[in-house]
């Protein structure tokens, strides 16, 4: 090759650094061959078809990043609509206790004292005369029901009803004891105090007298419709100091419910 | 769009969906990148062909550029690929009688002064005929040092070859074209 004549070496050094100019203009008048028109027009359609395709791409998932919230918007919207139309039915219970209760309160005797609270006899409690006097122990109630339930259940002797479940709705109501004494005579149920009574009951009361308190306490637990219509059973079936002491614990929970014509004027 | 505006900035605003700055970059590379592809096949409808699917290669890795990729070097060397893809495929260079076909298929130039038409048309048929008959890698080095104007580095990391490997070649390759243009 020419790799050892100096000349040779200065035009290609010169090719290299772009100066040759005469080897550079006659490539430059060269045929200077384009794509044609079509070819043109075909790269073109190419390009602005991948950008279409990419612009639909980008767009899908700003439109899946909608659905869940659209999905999430319209069970809460469907949520509302059921809790709004049977709501009332379902809160009808717990929104009438806590009146009852904050009413009560500011008559409450301190919780550290209730035995020295008891000595009124469980004959003037059922009678319910005086809204003060019925307040205290019907806050009271809890612990010794609750009581009665533990022991009841501890109890190998049959009940004429199953112990309660302690829901929110049974447990919050406090029945008061004094409906499962009048079973009682009451010179015995007049000195004890809270806790006697269900030693009592578990050392051998009748299985009826039992049964009283749990049935006043499912009474409790029911809507006040089903309340009323259980009373009412009760009148059918010749119960009626069950049913009046049933009414009057009905009417000290709910002291302003519209009682139907006939049992408003029931004593 | 500007002049000025480099290749490297258009590419990336293609690449983010700007058609224009596609077409400013088709229309300042289509030429070169054609006729590096024809002198590299000498075939027409291969030129076509490999010009299309040069240019489809691009606009699907357009969101890989990277901007430190010069976009000349990127774009001929996808097209070296598939121009040695092709040389895979067929014999690896066009014979006398093709080359003297693809001359007449070029459309030449009016020539400025008649009284040298003949003289600049006998020149530019030699260098053609020069081109045409050297050996693939050197035209390929040649084509692209002559028609897009990169150094030894840019060419040799567009073919994947040493930078000697390529100053080698375009010493043959002009050694061959200046003997033969001294005829």
């Amino acid at each position: 090759m020419n790799s050892n004549n100096p000349q040779f070496e200065r035009e290609f050094e010169a090719f290299l650094s772009g100066d040759d100019a005469r080897l550079d203009a006659l490539y430059r008048n060269l045929p200077q061959p384009e794509p044609n028109a079509r070819l043109d027009a075909a790269v073109q359609a190419m390009a602005r078809r991948a950008v279409a395709a990419t612009k639909s791409t980008t767009h899908t998932p700003t439109r899946k990043r909608w659905l869940p919230m659209l999905s999430a918007a319209a069970v809460v919207t469907l949520a509302a609509g059921i809790a709004f139309r049977i709501g009332p039915q379902l809160w009808q219970r717990p929104t009438r206790q806590p009146e009852a209760q904050s009413a009560a309160v500011p008559v409450a005797p301190p919780p550290a004292a209730p035995q020295q609270a008891e000595p009124a006899p469980v004959a003037q409690r059922a009678a319910a005369a005086d809204a003060a006097g019925a307040v205290a122990p019907a806050l009271r109630a809890p612990a010794a029901e609750l009581k009665k339930v533990e022991n009841a259940a501890s109890r190998p002797a049959p009940r004429a009803f199953p112990a309660p479940a302690r829901t929110m709705q049974e447990a919050a109501p406090p029945p008061p004891a004094a409906e499962a004494k009048p079973a009682m005579p009451a010179p015995a149920m007049a000195a004890p105090t809270r806790a006697k009574p269900v030693e009592t009951e578990s050392a051998g009361a009748p299985a009826a007298a039992l049964a009283a308190p749990t049935m006043q306490d499912r009474n409790a637990s029911l809507y006040p419709e089903h309340w009323l219509a259980n009373i009412r059973q009760m009148l059918r079936d010749n119960q009626r100091e069950e049913a009046l002491r049933s009414l009057a614990e009905f009417r000290k929970r709910y002291p302003d419910y519209h009682l139907p014509d006939d049992l408003r004027n029931l004593r | 769009m500007d002049a000025a505006y480099p290749d490297e900035k258009l590419m990336q605003d293609y690449a983010r969906g700007d058609l224009r700055a596609f077409d400013t970059l088709y229309a300042r590379s289509r030429g070169m990148l054609y006729r590096y592809i024809l002198r590299s096949v000498a075939d027409r409808a291969v030129a076509d062909e490999l010009f299309q699917e040069t240019w489809s290669r691009l606009i699907a890795a357009r969101g890989r550029y990277r901007v430190e990729a010069k976009f000349t070097t990127w774009l001929l060397q996808i097209a070296h690929n598939l121009v040695v893809d092709h040389f895979r495929r067929s014999r690896p260079q066009a014979g006398a009688e093709e080359t003297e076909t693809v001359l007449r298929e070029l459309d030449a130039p009016e020539a400025d002064r008649p009284e040298h038409a003949l003289s600049d048309f006998e020149e530019r048929r030699r260098l053609q005929v020069a081109l045409d008959a050297l050996p693939t890698e050197q035209r390929e080095a040649f084509v692209l040092r002559m028609e897009s104007g990169l150094g030894l580095a840019e060419i040799a990391e567009m073919t994947g070859a040493g930078q000697e490997t390529v100053k080698s070649r375009l010493r043959y390759a002009f050694a061959k074209i200046r003997e033969r243009l001294a005829e």
